[in-house]
């Protein structure tokens, strides 16, 4: 082999940060950030509609699962 | 994916047809959810346009045309996504076939190494549509 070739502990390591930071992230978003969330108004909006809150949590959960 | 590539980079082949294979069934399945996903949103009427219930949004006291723009912006995004993976998926069916034929060695594997960055880049796409789509809001959601 002429190229380097990353070893596969790497890649379960990089794996497992990505499920960290995906809980992490999906964790903050249930934090209340004030004026942060003035920027993102409209989309916030759309997704506290109609279809409330069990399908936003269903949505939220569904993708974090799939993602990677 | 990425260890797909990695048993290009070392010549295993039973191991790079079943990663591929096991990238593919992933991806479907996603697809599969973003389907059951979008016909979810169909019957709640959250598609502007062809099922569109501007009624529930003025009792929530929101501008449906709000919602109509998030949605709209919604579909386009997770849609050219979707399609973006439909591709990414048929790409690797022909690797699978490829590497099946034997095609792939540990000094020839470009092919392998190339679909893999096209993979990750629609998966980044994904790292940024998950917060902006689906967890955006949720703080206020509960």
């Amino acid at each position: 082999m002429a190229e380097h070739v990353v070893k596969p502990r790497t890649y379960y390591l990089v794996f497992a940060a990505l499920l960290v930071l995906t809980l992490l992230t999906v964790g903050a978003s249930y934090l209340e950030l004030g004026p942060l969330h003035t920027g993102v108004a409209s989309a916030d909006r759309g997704e506290q509609g109609p279809s409330g809150g069990a399908v936003l949590h269903a949505r939220v959960v569904q993708p974090a699962v799939i993602w990677w | 994916m990425a260890l797909a590539v990695h048993a290009a980079q070392t010549g295993r082949r039973q191991a790079l047809l079943a990663l591929l294979a096991l990238t593919m069934l992933l991806g479907t399945a996603f697809l599969g959810i973003k389907a059951v996903e979008w016909y979810q949103d169909y019957e709640e009427h959250l598609v502007p346009r062809i099922s569109w219930d501007a009624a529930p949004w003025r009792e929530h006291g929101i501008n449906p045309r709000e919602g109509e723009l998030f949605f709209t912006l919604y579909f386009i995004l997770t849609g050219l996504h979707g399609l973006h993976m439909i591709i990414g998926i048929g790409v690797l069916s022909v690797l699978l076939a490829l590497a099946y034929r034997g095609a792939f060695t540990p000094e020839h594997y470009t092919g392998v190494e190339l679909a893999g960055l096209y993979w990750h880049f629609v998966d980044i796409v994904w790292i940024f549509l998950l917060p902006l789509l689906y967890l955006i809001g949720t703080h206020g959601a509960g």
